[in-house]
């Protein structure tokens, strides 16, 4: 069994840990919600939360995985509060902007976006930030059993997809 | 390759590092309702981007101007620009020739605009004569020159409410503009250096002289009559200005901030960021809709009430114009807004389009052209109950014009500035359209129902002129294939590194089409990743290949094959003509060194 050193919600360790890890944090927001911008905001907002509740953190956990789970529901929230599509404007002028298509972006953000939640979710902890199973599992609230096997699926769904897309 | 090693790779390609977006704890602390005494870190986010910094002195107390700005102590106000007449008028005949010029504009200044000359300076053999006007809502610069062949006047504005709003001495309207050209041969990239360029704007009250901090170094404004006119004869290409400092009557220096012009791929790097303003949207409204369009009612005036043609609405020769109609956001601006219907047909079907069907369009109507857009009408508003678009009409224009239409849902809008200022933004008959400084992006519009609930959010997190991602290594990017479209269009590759250590292509069609990028860090194309772009009456095949793939073969409808060999892992090739969008192409497929197959990537012949 872990064993894991009580922690304590303080305003500066919630700073250390969003100054230590922040680019991750954005990172994992940004898969979530697709979209950088509105990932900058639901890492602020989650952490602002997480400052606010702190009081409430038991130390029952890690404090890391506390923060990621209140920054990965935070993006979730984000995410929901999206329309599904992008916007439909089919040309603005004047507007910067990279004239070719960006193929490998296209079949990726497809192939991500078919994904069941969980397996997005498991990929996106374990690459992005880097987080070992057990960390993952105290993150999502599952086993790290289950973080393993959705991996797994994770991985394996993705390459058949991205090969069935390059057909 | 593994699957471990693929899924890295795509995740890589999915959502790029945030490797330099500044932190920003005080904000969350502010969010969070937590007062940040605590820290002595860089006072505010506003403070830190503000227009002003001091340059000399450690603290510039601020004081509250009677215009409302809160003017830097030791100098004035705008308040010569806001009430007063700078300058002196203009000749007669300067004055005919703008009335005339004004006459011929799809929507020009209004009638009895006043010019006045405010700055008189000879360089670069010709006389360049800065002029002053003011309309309800904008203060206009208008730059002439003499002694040049074939240039014309070039006019800039600032909204008046940023002179009774500003905390800095100077406001730049337009930077960099160039004048004239030597009779060089053009660069690699294919520019050729300006006779001179040139930067102007207005200065408060108390301001004696100006400096412009450029890409070679500092340079003296003139400054006389509230206005500032810097002319660099014989510029090096890609000379840009990067920041400004005004001098003070007691000596006073202070720096304002400039969002520099971009030059080709070269331009100023936008750091992105977390505008202020709401955040969660507290009423969500799905399928929205104007009814006044929708009802054919006949609000504004129409196309030819309003000295306009169907050449103002998107999609025009390529769909059916059912209903278009022409209306003003904001009574005392200038820009108006073409609202319209149309319709796509079948057979009319163009590639980027993919829809038919009946389309809600808008165009912003003003003297250097504007943005808008089309979308089906039924999902015009379906990511939010406004759409959202910026132009500008000059790279070194200091403001953007955000625009877009609104459902009905949408009782009024609000503009966040990282400034923190609040803008209530100009919205009348759907129509919405307000001026940004450059310099305070990002932004948040938010939209509110007729209970003041939030219900619609739209960022955007960096000065649109510029570009956050990385881009191509000045001087280092080389020609590496140039082709003729079987109508005579040229089109040009490049290659070379980017900033970011990656790889850049770029191809260039004469006439100015183009496009290209530079890979994310850390990515690495795998297979093929192509496309056609069509330019002038000619369409190409370009786009990038991995490493491994070492020759491509075009499969077209017809049961003919070509094999292009990529050059630099990029791809440029002229395809037939009059088979249709791709030219026909079906599929093309990568081969390795040894005949193997590496990828294959299909094209449907509607899309691009």
């Amino acid at each position: 069994m872990r064993k894991r050193a009580r922690q304590e919600a303080t305003l500066d360790a919630i700073e250390t840990v969003y100054r230590a890890r922040l680019p991750e944090f954005r990172r994992v927001a940004a898969a979530i919600v697709g979209d950088r911008e509105l990932a900058l905001d639901a890492v602020q907002e989650g952490f602002a939360l997480a400052v606010r509740k702190r009081a409430s953190f038991r130390g029952a956990g890690p404090l890391d995985a506390w923060l990621w789970r209140i920054v990965v529901n935070a993006a979730r929230r984000q995410l929901r509060s999206r329309a599904a599509t992008e916007p439909q404007l089919l040309e603005t002028v004047g507007a910067h902007g990279n004239g070719l298509p960006d193929a490998p972006g296209e079949r990726v953000r497809v192939a991500i976006s078919l994904l069941p939640e969980r397996q997005r979710l498991v990929l996106f902890l374990r690459y992005y930030a880097d987080l070992e199973y057990h960390a993952i599992a105290d993150v999502l609230d599952i086993s790290a059993g289950t973080v393993g096997a959705t991996l797994n699926s994770a991985h394996a769904s993705l390459r058949t997809m991205l090969e069935e897309v390059r057909q | 390759m593994s699957e471990l090693s693929l899924v890295r790779d795509a995740l890589e390609l999915y959502i790029a590092p945030f490797d330099d977006v500044p932190e920003a704890w005080s904000d969350v602390l502010s969010r969070a309702g937590v007062a940040h005494d605590r820290r002595t870190r860089p006072a505010c986010r506003r403070r830190r981007i503000a227009a002003v910094v001091v340059a000399f002195s450690a603290l510039v107390a601020l004081a509250v101007s009677p215009v409302g700005g809160a003017i830097v102590r030791g100098v004035g106000d705008f308040s010569g620009w806001l009430s007063g007449n700078p300058g002196e008028p203009a000749s007669e005949s300067e004055q005919r020739a703008f009335d005339a010029e004004n006459e011929r504009s799809w929507a020009g200044f209004p009638d009895g605009t006043e010019l006045r000359r405010v700055i008189t300076t000879e360089a670069a053999g010709g006389t360049f004569e800065l002029f002053g006007f003011r309309t309800d809502d904008s203060l206009c610069l208008r730059l002439t020159v003499k002694g040049f062949p074939t240039e014309g006047p070039t006019t800039g504005c600032a909204p008046l409410d940023e002179l009774r709003r500003a905390e800095a001495p100077a406001i730049a309207v337009r930077l960099d503009t160039s004048f004239g050209s030597h009779n060089v041969p053009p660069t690699g990239e294919g520019y050729v250096p300006p006779r001179a360029s040139a930067s102007f704007g207005v200065v408060a009250d108390g301001v004696e002289a100006v400096e412009l901090q450029t890409t070679e170094g500092s340079a003296e404004a003139i400054v006389e009559s509230n206005a500032f006119l810097a002319v660099t004869a014989d510029p090096p290409l890609g000379l840009r200005s990067q920041e400004l400092t005004t001098i003070g009557d007691d000596g006073e220096r202070v720096a304002v901030a400039l969002a520099a012009a971009p030059f080709g791929d070269y331009g100023p790097q936008a750091k992105s960021g977390v505008a202020p303003g709401p955040r969660e949207v507290e009423r969500r409204v799905k399928g929205g809709r104007i009814g006044w369009v929708m009802e054919r009612e006949p609000r504004g005036v129409s196309l030819e009430e309003a000295g306009l043609d169907d050449h103002q609405v998107p999609l025009a020769g390529q769909s059916e114009v059912r209903f278009a109609r022409v209306v003003q956001p904001d009574p005392s601006g200038i820009r108006r807004v073409v609202v319209a219907l149309v319709y796509v047909a079948p057979n009319q079907d163009p590639a980027w389009i993919g829809v038919h069907g009946e389309h809600l369009c808008y165009s912003v109507v003003y003297k250097g052209g504007g943005g808008g857009g089309c979308s089906p009408v039924d999902r015009f508003f379906e990511r939010a109950p406004f759409s959202l678009g910026l132009y500008a009409e000059h790279g070194g224009d200091q403001y953007v014009v955000v625009n877009g239409l609104a459902s009905d849902d949408v009782a009024r809008m609000d503009l966040y500035l990282d400034s923190g200022e609040r803008v209530a933004v100009p919205l009348e008959d759907n129509a919405y359209l307000v001026e940004v400084a450059r310099t305070k992006f990002p932004i948040r519009l938010v939209a509110y129902d007729d209970e003041g609930r939030v219900i619609g959010i739209e960022t955007y997190g960096h000065d649109p002129l510029a570009d956050p991602g990385p881009r191509p290594v000045e001087g280092k990017q080389r020609v590496v294939k140039r082709v003729v479209g079987l109508n005579g269009t040229e089109g040009v590759l490049r290659v070379g590194p980017s900033t970011a250590g990656t790889r850049c292509h770029r191809v260039s069609f004469e006439g100015g089409a183009g496009g290209g990028g530079c890979l994310p860090k850390g990515f690495k194309i795998r297979g093929v990743s192509l496309g056609v772009s069509n330019s002038g009456r000619d369409s190409f095949l370009t786009g990038e290949v991995s490493a491994r793939v070492a020759t491509l073969e075009l499969r077209f409808e017809d049961g003919t094959r070509q094999v292009v060999e990529p050059v630099e892992g990029a791809v440029l090739h002229p395809l037939p003509i009059g088979a249709g969008l791709t030219g026909g192409l079906e599929m093309v497929v990568g081969y390795n060194r040894s005949g193997a197959e590496v990828d294959r990537q299909r094209f449907d012949r509607r899309r691009r």
